[in-house]
């Protein structure tokens, strides 16, 4: 497995200063952040929720509501991102970089059976004969660890369970194989046996595909599994980052040792009290 | 619950509607105070040829019999006959039926054709001014009677222009020959009043399906798999959005079918309505009952048929689990 | 935004019910008096909007018409709400057949439209602003049951009636103390809808013929009237469609603009 990062090659993803405001008061969510991506990384973007995290995922994607205003700059392969309009984008999402969302029970649509919303991802960005699709499909969608991928291709959304449909989710994100996949808490809505089972799937097929992946969450643990690096996100700023290891044993910022402190349960001594984040940094603007 | 069982419930429930409908119309023209043959001649008219009416009319014969011997009737499509004319309702209402459903029908696609892009505009659109100023006319739009709307249109493009005919009526076919452009010039302005409103109704009622797909997850992983936005809307959101667009659609013709009873008397066209309405201030209540019966036998079926075309629509309806 | 639709609904409705009320003391010409030698003039002084076919002064029948409208959306709205919010609670709290029962009632109501309700009613009892009041009242009982009963739904769930319930408070209390007064914002939504459509029903009866209360004219009556004279006098069918319009669209503002200051679990029923 190779996990290290293309040294001296450019990155996939450069971010630099992004700032996101929203509404025509422009409040601002994302207060200039940088951060940079290299060919076949995983980062890990850690934060609570309402910390900018997932804004920031959906403006790599461009895929923010129409109110938000994006300024900054987002690179992909050398690529500027930001300013680009809805038709420019397109072509790049589902291909170039793609995202697995954190709700599998809604992301699909439930009028449609999900084996055409699979094709329909690479009829989009590849010209395949409709036959040709139907197969890749089917392969796709053992590859993610469906079993009988024939019927569940046939099957509509609301006859799968929620793991099920994650993995289809997963199928439609990676087919393309995409440079950049972007996971936003992929697992957090599945029970915690299936969580394992979708997150090693993740593991592996990542690897396969070669993709570099942003994975965000809000669990430390989560991320360790995956990423060699992690990004720590509060109130719209990355307070820290570094590898998983650093950041796991020597946390600088007080929000982040909070993070490690309850991510790390087992070292809490029986009949203690559990720690809290707010052991460790007291928010000052909560009103 | 599979398909077979849920369209069988819906017809059961179709037939106990249908049941229902024409008891309460004929409790309302039977049984309310007032005698059906007294209302028919009026008040003054003397003893003897009010109880030669009751004779004629069977109304010797207890409510229950003749509630059945109506239903019966019907079943083999016999409405009655008119009190004055003796002639058969049937006879009367088949050619009205023509002219009121080419009425309500072009309006319905019309309004349908005018209103969806109109809604998923001010959809897509609702937080720039084009958005605002969609939901703006459609607001006005439905504040407005149609037979008023009506009125305008014959003052501007009848009086003012003299481009259209301010009323009257053409078959489509007169005679053997083809009527097109005769037919369709006395229909234009009918179907523009009616359309007016509708449309408004409809549009705003779109535009709101569609502004919940817009919120969904599965449009944003439409988009997120390279759909641009439009696309994305055209591809997962038409089918989703038209859940809810067809009931509002299935229960509008029902209010179309009304309004194309005023809108007839604005343009004096001979349909449904206008046969209604003299039946009315004829006092011919034989004629009344079945037009009404007509009337609301055709709304049933549009709500069954609306009812029956979620189960094409939507696939979590069609068996396997419920939703 | 939104709060300009409210208060140009708060606006638009005011005016019609101080219209009902300035006619009941003053109109400016005798909304009776048949003037043979002052028929059909135009919009101007003295006469703001004109005068009709007989002479009659537009604005004061416009004044007085607005009682007709006020009047019969009131006495409908309630009809409505009486017969179909109880129904409606009934539904949502007992739930099982009651609430089968309810539905498929309201369904089959639902065929009959306001109109051919007042059409059926007026054949056979006679054309009166009563017989039309009752119609459209009935006609609009489905929409208030159904209202009722989602809001209701919503309401149970809700732990302070949960609460009620656990304490031992009966269902009749509970419903009168605790239902009613949490769906009473979304009922008065629905109001101003059934308003809003009681009033158009309303002036297709009386366009129709259908609702003739003499001596005063309603709207609808008016624009019939003014129809006869469409090529003579074309601008007179304006002034009393116009009304109507700005009625029904202060109900339908006021109505929105309602819905948007609800609770949003509840925006939901309305």
């Amino acid at each position: 497995m190779n996990r290290s990062g293309g040294d001296g090659t450019t990155p996939l993803l450069q971010v630099t200063d992004l700032r996101i405001e929203f509404g025509r008061s422009r409040r601002e969510v994302v207060h200039g952040i940088s951060f940079s991506l290299e060919p076949g990384e995983r980062l890990g973007l850690i934060g609570e929720s309402g910390s900018g995290k997932t804004v920031t995922a959906l403006a790599v994607m461009g895929l923010l509501a129409e109110n938000a205003s994006v300024t900054g700059s987002i690179r992909l392969a050398g690529r500027e991102l930001v300013g680009l309009g809805d038709k420019d984008l397109a072509p790049l999402r589902g291909a170039l970089m793609s995202m697995v969302f954190q709700e599998p029970m809604t992301a699909l649509d439930p009028t449609m059976p999900v084996g055409r919303q699979v094709a329909e991802v690479l009829l989009l960005h590849q010209h395949l004969p409709r036959g040709a699709a139907r197969g890749r499909v089917v392969d796709v969608l053992g590859e993610v660890g469906l079993e009988d991928p024939e019927r569940v291709a046939d099957a509509y959304p609301h006859a799968l369970s929620g793991g099920q449909r994650q993995r289809v989710v997963v199928a439609m994100a990676l087919i393309n194989r995409p440079d950049l996949v972007i996971c936003d808490e992929p697992t957090t809505a599945l029970d915690v046996t299936v969580q394992a089972r979708v997150l090693k799937l993740l593991d592996a097929e990542l690897d396969a595909v070669g993709a570099s992946c942003l994975f965000i969450s809000h669990d430390l643990a989560v991320v360790s599994q995956l990423c060699e690096r992690v990004l720590v996100m509060l109130d719209g700023a990355i307070v820290e980052q570094g590898s998983v290891a650093q950041v796991f044993t020597a946390p600088t910022h007080p929000y982040t040792r909070g993070l490690v402190a309850t991510a790390r349960l087992d070292a809490v001594a029986p009949g203690e009290r559990l720690p809290t984040v707010e052991d460790y940094y007291a928010r000052q603007d909560r009103t | 619950m599979n398909l077979g069982r849920t369209v069988a419930v819906r017809l059961l429930v179709f037939a106990a509607s249908l049941l229902v409908a024409s008891a309460a119309i004929f409790l309302v023209i039977n049984a309310l105070p007032g005698d059906i043959a007294t209302a028919i001649l009026g008040f003054g008219a003397d003893p003897a040829s009010v109880a030669q009416l009751r004779l004629r009319l069977g109304l010797d014969r207890p409510l229950v019999v003749r509630y059945l011997s109506w239903v019966g009737g019907m079943i083999h499509g016999d409405l009655g006959r008119s009190y004055l004319t003796n002639e058969p309702v049937s006879a009367l209402v088949a050619p009205r039926v023509a002219v009121t459903a080419w009425l309500v029908v072009i309006s319905m696609l019309l309004s349908s054709l005018v209103a969806l892009p109109l809604g998923m505009l001010a959809a897509v659109k609702r937080r720039t001014w084009q958005g605002a100023v969609a939901s703006a006319a459609s607001q006005v739009g439905l504040s407005i009677p149609a037979f008023y709307a009506g009125i305008l249109l014959v003052v501007v493009f009848a009086v003012g222009l003299h481009w259209l005919p301010a009323n009257g009526y053409t078959d489509l076919v007169v005679a053997g020959t083809w009527r097109p452009a005769q037919f369709l010039q006395h229909l234009v302005l009918p179907v523009a009043s009616l359309v007016i409103v509708q449309a408004s109704v409809l549009a705003r009622y779109v535009r709101s399906a569609f502004v919940e797909v817009l919120n969904e997850d599965y449009f944003r992983t439409a988009r997120a798999v390279g759909w641009t936005r439009w696309r994305a809307l055209w591809r997962h959101g038409v089918r989703n959005a038209a859940i809810s667009v067809v009931t509002v659609i299935g229960l509008q013709l029902a209010t179309l079918l009304v309004g194309a009873i005023v809108v007839e008397q604005v343009f004096r066209i001979p349909g449904l309505g206008t046969a209604l309405l003299s039946a009315v201030s004829n006092r011919d209540l034989i004629v009344v009952q079945g037009i009404v019966m007509v009337l609301v036998f055709a709304v049933l079926v549009i709500n069954l048929l609306t009812d029956l075309s979620y189960l094409l629509i939507d696939p979590r309806l069609r068996g396997g689990r419920a939703r | 935004m939104r709060r300009a639709g409210l208060w140009t609904g708060v606006f638009l409705v005011a005016l019609v019910i101080l219209a009902a009320l300035v006619s009941l003391v003053w109109t400016p010409y005798n909304p009776l008096q048949v003037q043979p030698s002052q028929t059909l003039r135009p919009a101007g002084w003295p006469h703001l909007l004109g005068t009709d076919g007989f002479g009659i002064d537009i604005l004061s029948r416009l004044l007085v018409g607005a009682r007709t409208t006020v009047y019969v959306g009131v006495v409908a709205v309630s009809l409505a709400a009486l017969g179909g919010v109880p129904l409606g609670i009934l539904a949502g709290m007992l739930g099982g057949w009651v609430s089968q029962v309810v539905l498929r009632v309201t369904d089959i109501l639902y065929a009959f439209p306001a109109l051919l309700l007042a059409i059926l009613l007026a054949a056979a009892v006679g054309a009166s602003t009563t017989t039309a009041m009752v119609a459209i009242g009935i006609a609009s009982i489905p929409a208030f049951a159904r209202v009722a009963r989602a809001a209701t739904l919503i309401v149970m769930t809700q732990d302070y009636i949960l609460a009620a319930r656990a304490s031992g408070t009966s269902r009749w209390t509970t419903s009168v103390r605790h239902v009613l007064p949490n769906i009473a914002a979304v009922l008065g939504v629905q109001a101003s809808v059934s308003f809003g459509i009681a009033i158009l029903a309303e002036a297709a009866l009386s366009y129709l013929g259908l609702a003739t209360p003499h001596p005063h004219p309603p709207w609808g009556r008016m624009l019939h009237d003014a129809q006869t004279y469409i090529f003579s006098a074309p601008v007179q069918a304006l002034w009393p469609g116009l009304a109507i319009a700005l009625s029904v669209l202060g109900l339908n503002l006021l109505g929105d603009g309602l819905r948007d200051h609800l609770d949003p679990r509840l925006r939901e029923a309305a």
